[in-house]
């Protein structure tokens, strides 16, 4: 299942085209960044922050340096995500307020690096790929304190924090003391992290007709909801998890948010049928594995299925793995074709029918991939 | 009247926080230990119960299962991402543990042995439940044969506090009485009804009428109780025997009863649901004693737990405390005595467990309700000395002619004798869809006689005797023949049928 993703992700790389627009800039970042360098002095401080894999943080989340300095801030992205960093000064309210206007950088988001432009703002680094460095240069500030920064790509900037604290004395400042988000069983604030573990929430969803939805975070910020009942994905989100507080105050079981980005995925009630597309099967929930990617586990009359869904790398898709046994007939899995590109690895997608159809001989391990165009 | 009411709910946290960790009212020779839970978490407690090797399991409301070792205090995750788990039953000769949320019940295994469990297997899920808050789930217990039992939460029906589209469904107010919006319905289905699942995994709705019946028990000949809070159609709180078939009293269940179907239920008279219906083995008075009463546990410490043994114990959420049951089985049904036992605890206690040692654990939580003790979860530890006997009611039964009182020490016999010292009441409650009942047709009464054993542990009085109503005993003015005094000296016996 790993490879499987792992080579998702090389194809959405290569097949990439990198558009001559962000290529210019490119070009003139470069440039700018040469001649900066070259009239820099060495810095006083080289700063690496790298990002935790799978777990939407920086680490460390927490240096010290001296007033007026030259600063080298390099980000080393070891994630599977792309992420950027914004410095600047205020409080944690100035870095939610970047945040969001990050976010309604929109479609000029991807090409701006999602920093907006804001007089707040000390330093950036633009989005880094994964596996990717980029670093950039700038003076700490005169003033004594403590400034924040966050990947303000959408999604990111609930957990992905940290400070930079202005001192005399650097040294001084016990890093380890510092504790910036902590992942933990109770949610601060409402909020519920992923954290090298996927997590596997029973919860209702505002807008969620459902008394069994299940929400699913991965570690690298991409989640969606399975419905128990009807054996569906009802959505897809990239970023933080959720927001559980109207499940855990007062008298509790009150309808919970999802936090990120959501988007479509077209899935129907009971998606997946058996020998007949058109009618409803018989079901059977049987519950769930969390060793390792969960898998929920269920039989569509009488055949039994498990399901793995991961994230496509866009961020406004996902792949489903199936693992079915003993079909003796056709498979279908119903995806509402608008607004949806569709691959699988068995059998063939039919937007017209609304369906794939899987031959029973090929149905035994198969991937379908669904992203919103 | 507004004002009032917002003073009185800014004062209320300060009279209960004066007593810090200490009960106001608890038998000699017995103690409480309030347990450190784990620094951090919210551990709203739903659910406990002992592993075969001793480790105390806790499930709760904010959907985890934790366990804790009695001999190092140290508590250690096992589950996660369940959704309100309000029971958990742990099979004592393989360790199996089971949960019931709102959702299912759900079979929790670790299957790669790191102590934390892995594979969620859904053991059933034969009940409907919509994002309706008050649609909790309740259990968990099994008999000798291998069948589940839990309870089913009506849904809420009241705009606004109900999320769901369904939330008037099945909300049953009769045609004699005005539909106000403060009641229970039943959004989907087997809502209201207890249930069983069998050792093959079939669901069969068991007993119906149930309102909030926030938790069953079962005792050693697998007879089955639960109780429910007062609210429409209950007058009271109350606990009730489960007998397959039973019809315990609030009608939204009715909708998925067979004999039912396609029929307007407020079209039938109250009348006709007051002789369908199987009233409360025992009424738990409301504002006296209990406003929600959780699970019943039975004794079976073998004396470990003092001189109750045999005896049930129900905590109850709103008021902190914890009360004893001794029932009394009249013309073939059960109906019984109830005493209070411990009061005000730290918080609503929902749950207990007898651990191996004989104490009695007491699993709480607070928040949401308002609970006596002002603490939103915790878990205390009830324990008995093994030697101090505490002057006390011991049981209280019918004769044909009025009770016996049977005590746990000698009775000052000059005391015993003064007809004036029983301070007998008696009272009914309406059976009706508006909100709880007041007291009707409430009496007092003098005994007409009273004779004390020889050796003065058993008095037996004479009264008048009325069925359909519960008789309160203040014995307050009684003490030990050695001058003890009663630490609770109020009980309260719920008369359905006389002795023949």
């Amino acid at each position: 299942m790993r490879l499987f993703t792992e080579y998702l992700l090389l194809v959405s790389l290569i097949k990439k085209k990198f558009p001559m627009k962000y290529f210019t800039s490119f070009i003139l970042i470069l440039f700018f960044s040469i001649v900066r360098f070259a009239t820099a002095e060495k810095p006083d401080h080289e700063i690496v922050i790298g990002t935790r894999h799978g777990q939407l943080r920086f680490s460390p989340e927490v240096f010290a340096v001296k007033p007026d300095t030259q600063v080298k801030l390099i980000l080393d992205n070891s994630d599977e995500m792309i992420h950027n960093l914004v410095l600047a000064k205020g409080s944690s309210k100035e870095i939610e307020r970047l945040s969001n206007l990050a976010l309604k950088l929109g479609e000029k988001g991807m090409e701006m690096g999602f920093v907006p432009e804001d007089p707040s703002i000390i330093a950036a680094i633009g989005l880094v790929q994964p596996g990717k460095k980029a670093s950039v240069h700038f003076v700490a500030p005169l003033k004594i304190g403590d400034y924040p920064f966050v990947c303000t790509f959408p999604g990111h900037s609930l957990t992905m924090r940290g400070v930079m604290k202005v001192v005399d004395d650097p040294s001084s400042v016990n890093l380890a003391e510092i504790k910036i988000a902590s992942i933990g069983t109770t949610p601060k604030n409402g909020v519920l992290d992923v954290g090298e573990n996927a997590r596997v929430v029973r919860v209702h969803i505002s807008g969620v007709d459902s008394g069994r939805s299940i929400a699913v975070g991965l570690p690298g910020g991409f989640n969606y909801l399975f419905d128990a009942d009807k054996l569906m994905v009802r959505m897809g989100w990239t970023g933080s998890f959720l927001n559980v507080s109207r499940d855990r105050r007062s008298r509790g079981g009150g309808p919970c948010s999802i936090l990120g980005t959501k988007f479509e995925v077209g899935s129907s009630e009971f998606p997946l049928r058996v020998g007949n597309a058109n009618k409803f099967p018989i079901v059977r929930f049987n519950g769930y594995s969390r060793l390792g990617n969960p898998e929920f586990k269920y039989e569509i009359d009488g055949v039994k299925v498990s399901q793995t869904t991961t994230g496509s790398m866009n961020g406004r898709g996902l792949t489903y793995g199936f693992k079915v046994m003993n079909a003796t007939t056709d498979l279908y899995f119903l995806i509402k074709p608008e607004g949806m590109r569709v691959s699988t690895t068995a059998g063939e997608w039919e937007p017209v029918s609304g369906y794939v159809r899987i031959p029973a001989s090929e149905s035994s391990n198969f991937f379908i991939s669904v992203e919103q165009i | 009247m507004k004002l009032h009411f917002i003073f009185f709910l800014s004062i209320f946290p300060l009279i209960y926080c004066l007593g810090e960790d200490q009960p106001d009212r608890i038998p000699e020779g017995y103690s409480v230990r309030t347990i450190d839970t784990p620094p951090g978490v919210f551990l709203g407690i739903g659910g406990m119960e002992f592993s075969p090797d001793g480790t105390l399991f806790v499930c709760t409301r904010e959907g985890e299962v934790w366990k804790y070792s009695l001999n190092d205090g140290k508590w250690f995750l096992f589950a996660d991402g369940l959704h309100e788990a309000l029971g958990i039953w742990i099979d004592q000769n393989n360790g199996e543990i089971y949960v019931i949320h709102r959702p299912e019940i759900t079979k929790l295994i670790d299957s790669d042995g790191d102590g934390r469990a892995d594979l969620y297997k859904t053991v059933n899920a034969g009940w409907g439940v919509t994002d309706n808050y008050h649609e909790y789930a309740f259990g968990l217990v099994r008999d000798r044969k291998g069948n589940f039992y839990g309870t089913l939460n009506t849904s809420l029906s009241w705009p606004g506090w109900a999320r769901s589209k369904k939330w008037d469904i099945g909300r049953v107010w009769t045609k004699e009485y005005e539909d106000t919006e403060g009641k229970m319905g039943r959004a989907a289905k087997y809502r209201g009804w207890g249930f069983q699942v069998t050792p093959k995994g079939e669901f069969i709705p068991f007993a119906s009428g149930m309102r909030s019946p926030a938790g069953i028990g079962i005792n050693k000949n697998d007879e089955l109780f639960f109780t429910d809070n007062q609210g429409d159609w209950e007058g009271t709180s109350s606990l009730h025997h489960i007998v397959k078939g039973r019809f315990h009293g609030h009608p939204s269940s009715l909708m998925d009863h067979p004999d039912f179907k396609g029929k307007d239920l407020n079209a039938i008279p109250i009348e006709d649901y007051d002789q369908l219906r199987k009233r409360p083995a025992v009424w738990i008075p409301h504002g006296e004693l209990a406003n929600s009463p959780g699970e019943p546990t039975f004794d079976y410490t073998a004396g470990k737990f003092g001189p109750f043994t045999g005896q049930m114990f129900i905590g109850d959420q709103s008021r902190s405390n914890i009360m004893r049951v001794s029932l009394d089985k009249v013309g073939g049904e059960y109906q019984g005595v109830i005493f209070d036992f411990i009061n005000r605890l730290q918080t609503g206690c929902i749950r207990q467990v007898f651990a191996p040692d004989g104490s009695m654990w007491v699993g709480q939580t607070g928040r949401g309700w308002g609970s006596a003790g002002g603490k939103e979860f915790g878990l205390q530890q009830v324990s008995w000395d093994g030697n101090t006997i505490p002057f006390s009611m011991l049981d209280l039964k019918l004769t044909r002619k009025g009770f016996q009182i049977t005590f746990t020490k000698p009775v000052d016999r000059k005391l015993a004798e003064d007809l004036n010292n029983y301070n007998l009441e008696r009272w009914g409650y309406h059976y009706h869809p508006k909100y709880g009942s007041p007291k009707t047709d409430l009496k007092k009464e003098k005994p007409s006689k009273v004779e004390i054993s020889s050796d003065g542990l058993k008095v037996t009085i004479e009264t008048t005797l009325e069925t359909k109503r519960v008789y309160r005993f203040n014995l307050e003015a009684i003490s030990a023949k050695d001058g003890s005094k009663m630490s609770n000296t109020r009980a309260w016996y719920t008369l359905n049928r006389l002795k023949d």
